[in-house]
């Protein structure tokens, strides 16, 4: 069969980070081939790369024999190559043919106005190809999620793409959905399209794909023939790294049970999820992205509505409405994405870490300053914070340095349940280690720390026990001793664990 | 020595920004000087004093308009308050003859006001911009329909104190707006709530992940606007000895260039109160000193408007400041 798209070598860095190194990707004609790997394996940044969204700094892309060189989507657009993304960028209040051609508009006369019937007339060629049954003029804000993306598909096919890379397309549909998308997916090979098809769910990959390449740490790994290999294979693929070499936990003694919650739900994402934690253990939260993990934190501290769920703090229920009543019970919560609502980047480091704890510092609303300046102090030399002062602005620091004032803002709360989430992303090794290293020690002072990361690593070796997560539910509970990454794995992407162990 | 000097400015807390309030200085002190010679009378006791008068309505509401700035909020709705305060001082004055119920049912509607905008802006989200431009319209129109376009007179002679009496040989005035500065600029610096101000300025999303409740201090800002908006009518009705439904025009935009002139981020986040007195000297100056060299009031609101572009291009003070530095080191 012939190459339609082929990689060689890529090499593609970020400041301080390699995204991917010596990859490779063979794409034949008329061939789905699925991409799997864990979290932050480099798939995104893979896609962007053939969509010319990001630049290589190595490496040779070759379309149909002839090796091109990406400067701007628009370039891998006329490349023939179309991306349907995760979240849809459709304007919801324009038609579906408007959105198809939307920046190449059919235009006449003298005058170049739009040529409606005209855009009809191919909007409903292509709705037509893809067996769709659907008035073109529909706004699209009407449609339902299945709907956008198979807009986006047609979108793709009506700049005549010949390659479709599909990023998580089945992310938000239903199983009905999912067959549709199929059949569609199904007669575009039959057309001769060539489909990148990126998704975490293996059996849908097993379902659909003909070929299948499985990259890790931004590294090609290998690929086969979807019908040569199995799941215990591919498991064995995404994860093959040694974990014992990854942060010792330090000991520490296991108390009474502190927080339990229990049939958490919140109407969109969240299903029944209910867990335990003891004083001075630290738990870890795993699953895939948007498994729920990060959504079950931020509703069990009132900053996410929930619909139902129970919330108990040694025995007596919670009634926690805003994250205020969180912060008063001693359950503080370190956000994810600490540059949006982890720190305050315009303000100084002093102020960052007071902030939610002002309250404590402040007689009648007006601030004690000589406190202010002792708790920023002290935070700021226990965590070894690199900067000139205190009043130093936060957005000036480094990453791992703005890690640890979104950490010291909360410790500074004084919790007994401690949630961070994703507490080393984007952080260098050395910051990585010294925060390991604090947790380890707050938890061995008594607190109980919840840590919700996407690092399989890091969850094993630093947690007494694990929950995963799998689309808004928990999929299972594992011990120190029973977790293996195999194990976590397999549960956060539904395969069974007998499989995985055969 | 010089050493220890750069050290003191580089640990300065970033919020305040000093090169525009440099600016506004100096520009103040250019104006004065350029008054100085343009007129005859502008450093007479008598001009110093009617510019005082005549200006401290404004200033007052730039006090409060600094705080819902910071928010990255805005109160265009002041001028409104200002003119439906005044007209029912006036009115209800009239009709029961009770000027001490008149005054706390001013305050009280002025109170009302700002709540509702309060409420509208923090707790059902709607942006400040066509919230306080839509209850503009409604206090405006207030206004006017109890007032019928007459202007109303009648209020007992002692009320005129407030806006004709001196202190210690000062307007009256000037002692409220004084002892009202003071009071802001200390919460701004001192109190958990002006650190809060300025959280919501600068990323609203971080204030509710440190358990701020933003809603809530919107309410408070609007309120205190709303306040002070009938304490500007008090003074205006007790300064001209009567009450028209056209009182207040235009005291929201000189209070909004005041803020801005005076270094306060229209984006919010940064400013002081501070810099606000330096807006409301500079702007008050130059509406009193081209008046006197008899430049048209037009072209004073041209030159006003053109100094506020010329001020934010020349100091950047274009809101962002750090972040926008960061997102492109990214």
């Amino acid at each position: 069969m012939e190459k339609v798209l082929e990689l060689k070598k890529i090499r593609k860095t970020f400041p301080g980070v390699v995204a991917l190194q010596n990859m490779c990707f063979t794409l034949k004609k008329g061939e789905i081939h699925a991409i799997a790997g864990e979290n932050g394996a480099g798939k995104s940044t893979l896609i962007k790369v053939m969509a010319g969204v990001h630049i290589p700094d190595e490496g040779e892309i070759i379309v149909k024999g002839r090796q091109v060189q990406f400067t701007c989507p628009q370039d891998a657009i006329t490349a023939g190559i179309g991306v349907v993304h995760q979240e849809t960028s459709l304007f919801p209040d324009l038609s579906i043919m408007e959105n198809m051609f939307i920046g190449r508009l059919p235009k006449k006369g003298f005058f170049r106005s739009v040529d409606f019937a005209k855009m009809k007339a191919e909007a409903e060629r292509i709705y037509a190809m893809l067996d769709i049954k659907m008035d073109v003029i529909k706004p699209v804000k009407t449609l339902g999620i299945a709907e956008k993306q198979m807009l986006e598909i047609a979108k793709a096919l009506s700049q005549n793409s010949e390659i479709l890379i599909l990023d998580e397309p089945t992310a938000a549909l239903s199983i009905r959905e999912v067959e549709t998308l199929f059949k569609i997916i199904e007669k575009l090979k039959a057309s001769g399209v060539s489909i990148v098809y990126i998704s975490h769910r293996l059996e849908e990959i097993f379902q659909i794909a003909d070929y299948i390449s499985v990259i890790r740490d931004g590294e090609y790994v290998a690929s086969a023939p979807v019908s040569q290999v199995d799941t215990a294979q591919l498991v064995q693929w995404m994860v093959g790294r040694d974990v014992d070499e990854f942060y010792p936990k330090a000991e520490s003694d296991i108390g009474e049970v502190l927080l339990s919650v229990s049939g958490l739900s919140d109407g969109s994402l969240l299903r029944n999820v209910s867990f335990e934690i003891r004083e001075g253990e630290i738990l870890g939260f795993a699953g895939l992205a948007g498994a729920g993990r990060s959504e079950t934190a931020t509703a069990v501290v009132g900053l996410r509505p929930k619909i139902t769920g129970a919330v108990l703090l040694k025995g007596k229920e919670l009634k926690i409405r805003k994250y205020l009543d969180a912060l008063e019970n001693g359950i503080v919560y370190i956000s994810e994405d600490r540059q949006r609502n982890g720190v305050t980047l315009p303000m100084s480091i002093k102020d960052n870490i007071t902030l939610a704890m002002l309250k404590h510092i402040c007689r009648f609303g007006v601030i004690n300053r000589k406190k202010d300046k002792e708790v920023a102090g002290s935070y700021m030399k226990q965590f070894q914070i690199a900067a000139p002062h205190m009043n130093f602005v936060v957005g000036n620091l480094s990453g791992g340095n703005q890690q640890k004032v979104s950490v010291s803002k909360g410790l500074a709360c004084n919790p007994r349940v401690l949630i961070l989430d994703e507490p080393t992303r984007g952080v260098d090794v050395g910051a990585k280690a010294e925060i390991h290293d604090m947790i380890g020690r707050l938890a061995a002072s008594g607190m109980s720390i919840i840590m919700i990361s996407s690092e399989m690593p890091e969850v094993l070796s630093m947690s007494d026990r694990v929950v995963i997560f799998r689309q808004g539910a928990v999929a299972g509970c594992l011990s120190r001793e029973e977790a293996t990454q195999e194990k976590v794995l397999a549960l956060a992407l539904e395969a069974k664990v007998t499989e995985v162990q055969a | 020595m010089k050493k220890k000097r750069v050290q003191e400015k580089t640990i300065r807390p970033p919020e305040i920004k000093y090169t525009h309030i440099s600016i506004i200085f100096g520009l103040l002190i250019f104006t004065c000087i350029l008054m100085s010679v343009i007129t005859d009378n502008f450093f007479s006791t008598k001009n110093l004093t009617g510019m005082t008068r005549n200006f401290m309505e404004t200033a007052l509401l730039a006090l409060p308009m600094t705080f819902i700035i910071l928010t990255n909020s805005i109160d265009l709705s002041v001028s409104g308050t200002v003119a439906m305060c005044a007209i029912f001082l006036a009115k209800i004055n009239l009709v029961t003859g009770n000027i001490v119920l008149a005054i706390a049912i001013t305050v009280i509607t002025g109170i009302l006001a700002g709540a509702l905008n309060g409420v509208v802006v923090g707790y059902i989200k709607i942006p400040s911009f066509i919230a306080t431009l839509a209850t503009m319209f409604m206090y405006g129109g207030i206004a006017q329909g109890v007032s019928q376009a007459e202007t109303l007179t009648g209020l007992p002679k002692t009320f005129y104190i407030l806006g004709s009496g001196y202190f210690l040989g000062l307007p009256i005035q000037l002692w409220i707006f004084a002892v009202a500065a003071i009071l802001f600029s200390f919460v701004l610096r001192r109190t958990e709530y002006g650190r809060n101000l300025r959280v919501i300025g600068f990323n609203p999303e971080s204030a509710v992940y440190a358990g701020i409740n933003v809603a809530k201090v919107h309410l408070i800002n609007y309120v205190v606007s709303g306040a002070m908006a009938a304490l500007a009518a008090l003074i205006f009705v007790s300064r001209i000895s009567a009450a028209k439904s056209n009182a207040g025009v235009g005291y929201e935009t000189d209070a909004i260039i005041a803020v801005v002139l005076g270094g306060t981020s229209i984006s919010g986040g940064y400013g002081t109160v501070e810099g606000t007195i330096l807006g409301i000297l500079l702007v008050g100056i130059l509406r009193n000193g081209l008046t006197l060299a008899r430049v048209s009031s037009e072209i004073t609101t041209i030159i006003l408007g053109m100094l506020l572009l010329l001020t934010i291009i020349i100091s950047g003070n274009t809101g962002g400041g750090v972040i926008k530095k960061h997102k492109k080191e990214k």
